[in-house]
Formats: structure tokens, C-alpha cells, sequence
């Protein structure tokens, strides 16, 4: 098929059945899967007890970073299962230095497929401040 | 136009929805479809031949492979991964560290010469049998 970039102005109609047939053969079902999504949580309050993560059941974290936004001594970040003994999926990063960028140096394959209990992120102190970001499947 | 958030849900309606499809054709289109990021997840268990031939990874002929990030998922002293084109011949990225459980390897290199995917087809090969590993290919299309 030949699906002109044409085909997804206004101007050709909409919708249109170029534009149309193209999104349907390339964006399939395995391609919605395999697109890469990413999850912002900003923790801009204590997050020693866990913030959700607003991040579907059954999806696959596949790598976290942090951005720091406040500077705070032992500062971190880490992400868990939202199950009420959590279960650690990422390690601590670090998280005490207003902008700078920590990585996910570690990640439990038993518990990075996202159950019911969901995801949370927990802080070290309750003045650690960042924004985190949680790379994932479905 | 005023397209509504509404129109996407299935309950407006009908399914397919026409103001849900303009929406869909207007702000997802070919440029967008192709710089998508997409994710080819390629589970390499402990067996012989993933140090032999490799574990094929599913990604379409044309694309580009921009990064590539190892979990491994269990502990084996000496533990690499590697993507190499389909005939094992050629190296995609450098040799992964997959030594210590969970512990992420990201890779350092990437030879442009291979990045792009031909019907060669792209594997991930592991250095002995006993290295095993969740392995994560980040590509983009060539649509």
C-alpha cells in the first residue's frame, strides 16, 4: 500500500481512507505493545510511606531515572510494588542534588511486571524532592 | 474542529468512532508513527544456544536500533550479552556486562554499519549457557 503523508491533511478529507488504512497497518496491536511508554511521578511531598504511579497492570518497567528538583542530604528515590509490604523493584537512586539526573542501576525481573498491588515510589527523607520517570512495555 | 476526549471512549457511540478516528488521524501520523520509540523485549533463558546462535530478536526489516539495556535475571561470573545482525557475523552494539542478577548494563557502542535491520535479522547472543537475561532493543521504524 502507498499511503501518502498527503493523505493525513485536512484538506484530503477527514478522515481519510489513505490516512485511515495507513494508521491501521502500522500501528498494530504488536506495535501498541512494543511502543515505549514513560510514567512521570513528581514528588513534590513527603514520599516516605509511597506515592502511586499511575502505571497499568501487566506493564513491564523495563528502566527509571530521577531528576532531582531539591537539594536535601541522603536524598533517593526508589521504586516498589504498592503492596503493603513493598517489594523493591528498582534500587535507591540518588536523589540530593537539585538537577542532577540519577539512573536505575538495578531492576528485579521478579517484580517489574506490574501486579494489582500497582507501583509506588518511596523517598528516603520527607524533604527529598524529584521528578521520576519510569520507562515501560505493555 | 472540537474534537472531544469523550469521543474516545467506546461508550459514545459506536465504535469506531468518526470524531475519535479524525482525532487519530490528525495527531498520529507518519512522522509521528516513525519516531516513536518502540521496545523489542528479548528474554534469553540459560540454554546453549544462546551463546550459539542466538536469541532472535522480533524487529521489522528497515528499522533502527537506537539503544539497547540488559537485566539480567540471574547471576553468571563472565555474563555478556551481545546484538549482532542475524548471522551472528557482525556486532550491532559492544559486549554487555551480565554478571551480577538485576544489576542493568546499557550499551556503550553502536556500529552504525549495522544498526539498521536487514532480513538478516538482528539476535542477541550471550557469552556461555549459563547467562540469562531480560534484553531490551530500542528502535525506530523506517516508515
Amino acid at each position: 500500500m502507498t499511503a501518502h503523508q498527503s493523505a493525513f491533511d485536512e484538506s484530503q478529507g477527514i478522515p481519510n481512507l489513505d490516512a485511515s488504512a495507513f494508521i491501521q497497518n502500522n500501528w498494530t496491536q504488536s506495535n501498541i505493545s512494543a511502543a515505549l511508554r514513560v510514567s512521570k511521578t513528581s514528588i513534590t511531598a513527603t514520599a516516605v510511606a509511597g506515592i502511586a504511579v499511575d502505571i497499568p497492570v501487566g506493564a513491564k518497567i523495563i528502566d527509571a531515572h530521577v531528576v532531582c528538583t531539591s537539594s536535601n542530604g541522603s536524598g533517593t528515590m526508589q521504586v516498589k510494588t504498592g503492596a503493603t509490604s513493598p517489594s523493591a523493584i528498582t534500587d535507591a537512586m540518588d536523589c540530593n542534588t537539585e538537577g542532577a539526573i540519577d539512573r536505575a542501576a538495578t531492576i528485579d525481573d521478579a517484580y517489574n511486571l506490574v501486579g494489582a498491588d500497582g507501583v509506588k515510589i518511596f523517598s528516603n527523607g520527607a524533604l527529598d524532592r524529584g521528578d521520576v520517570y519510569i520507562e515501560y512495555i505493555k | 474542529m472540537t474534537i472531544h476526549q469523550s469521543s474516545d471512549d467506546t461508550g459514545q457511540g459506536g465504535n469506531p468512532n468518526l470524531e475519535a478516528m479524525q482525532r487519530l488521524q490528525k495527531e498520529w501520523g507518519k512522522s509521528e508513527m516513525a519516531s516513536s520509540i518502540l521496545v523489542s523485549e528479548v528474554s534469553v533463558a540459560a540454554l546453549a544456544s544462546g551463546s550459539s546462535v542466538g536469541i532472535a530478536a522480533v524487529i521489522p526489516i528497515g528499522s533502527e536500533i537506537i539503544d539497547v539495556k540488559v537485566i539480567p535475571t540471574v547471576s553468571s561470573a563472565g555474563g555478556t550479552m551481545q546484538v549482532k545482525t542475524g548471522s551472528g557475523v557482525n556486532a550491532v552494539t559492544d559486549v554487555m556486562t551480565c554478571a551480577t542478577d538485576q544489576t542493568i548494563a546499557r550499551a556503550a557502542s553502536i556500529d552504525d554499519a549495522y544498526k539498521y535491520v536487514t532480513a538478516d535479522g538482528v539476535r542477541v547472543f550471550s557469552n556461555a549457557e549459563a547467562d540469562a537475561a531480560q534484553v531490551y532493543l530500542y528502535y525506530k521504524r523506517n516508515l
